[in-house]
């Protein structure tokens, strides 16, 4: 039986889907068994961040219509053998698609998995409601802005009314200089401020971002981010509590040079 | 220093937004319910349980359960009194 997580935030653009594909990865990376739930239908992209989107046959509203058998419809990543993607539709009448018939969906197959990591949409409306409905675990990402912890916030008192297994969170796009000079706020006391359970630091990556720029897909090529996320889906699996230490880089005292004078020019 | 705001600001804002919380509304509505039942019931507080919950259409179900040892005898007036 799959551990079934969701992904939410509340607030687009932290990194939900980017978050979803890359702890998919780290998990498949250590032989787990993982497949990818693309609910956000209509505005959906996990295919074109985990870069699969040319293997797309079916999607999840083909297997809702009895178009295809749910294993019909996955698309095995071709780097990654036990990580599957099942996409969403492209354009959809949402209203058709309701939290009951999708769970049918994510409960019929969770036993060919170890892990089911649907990634939500952006906001709190029905698709959001969908997409928890599903699960029985959830990961809210944020980052460490104001108005990003504060729909974290929200999504945390709704997710409450679900009496999920476990809410955990995850800082994304960390900038270590600022974290250091004071200037952003630390993943520890954004994850003390929302009184959630810390699973794991993301710190900004220029490479993620050029990538998802250039080429549209978002998986972490650059070895930091990769650390860091290994490390994420350790704490996921082994229910350890290791932090990535993103800061490191700029301790020391050629470091610290290096960066003042960066700044200054 | 910018970091000290941010904290005390952001603070502020979570402060506000935790009238959100279901649980707060549970324990307000259980506390009601009680005041309200205990007129008919004997009860002691413990025995309201409210429990708010959200379906897959995000709406909120709630669910109240009270249990008590005996019920009041209330005196019934005549018809037309």
């Amino acid at each position: 039986m799959a551990r079934k997580i969701v992904i939410t935030s509340g607030k687009g653009g932290v990194g939900k889907t980017t978050i979803c594909v890359n702890l998919g990865i780290a998990l498949a990376r250590q032989g787990l068994r993982v497949m990818l739930l693309d609910v956000d239908i209509g505005l959906n992209n996990l295919d074109v961040v985990s870069g699969v989107e040319n293997r797309v046959v079916f999607d999840i509203v083909d297997i809702i219509e009895g178009k295809c058998r749910p294993t019909q419809a996955l698309v095995q990543h071709p780097n990654f053998p036990s990580l599957y993607i099942l996409p969403s539709a492209h354009s959809y009448n949402v209203g058709k698609v309701d939290g009951n018939t999708l769970r049918a969906v994510v409960n019929g197959l969770s036993n060919n998995f170890d892990y089911i990591l649907i990634d939500c949409p952006a906001g709190i409306e029905l698709g959001f409601h969908r997409a928890v409905f599903c699960a029985n675990e959830a990961i809210i990402v944020t980052t460490p802005h104001i108005s990003a912890v504060r729909d974290a916030n929200k999504v945390a008192s709704l997710l409450n009314g679900y009496y999920l297994n476990e809410i955990s969170l995850v800082c994304n796009r960390l900038r270590a200089d600022l974290v250091l000079s004071n200037n952003m706020l630390k993943a520890k006391e954004v994850a003390s401020s929302l009184n959630l359970k810390l699973l794991g630091i993301i710190p900004e990556s220029d490479e993620i971002s050029s990538s998802s720029s250039i080429y549209g897909d978002g998986i972490a090529i650059d070895e930091q981010s990769e650390r860091a996320f290994n490390v994420l889906a350790n704490n996921l699996h082994s229910g350890s509590n290791e932090m990535f230490d993103y800061t490191q880089k700029y301790k020391g005292f050629f470091a610290k040079i290096k960066n003042k004078l960066k700044r200054r020019f | 220093m910018f970091k000290t705001r941010g904290i005390e600001k952001l603070k502020k804002i979570l402060i506000n937004d935790k009238h959100f919380h279901p649980s707060f509304f549970a324990d307000l509505i259980r506390s009601e319910m009680f005041k309200s039942l205990s007129n008919y019931m004997e009860l002691s507080p413990d025995d309201v349980l409210v429990n708010i919950s959200i379906d897959e259409k995000g709406e909120y179900v709630l669910r109240l359960k009270a249990k008590c040892q005996r019920l009041k005898i209330m005196g019934i007036l005549p018809k037309g009194v």
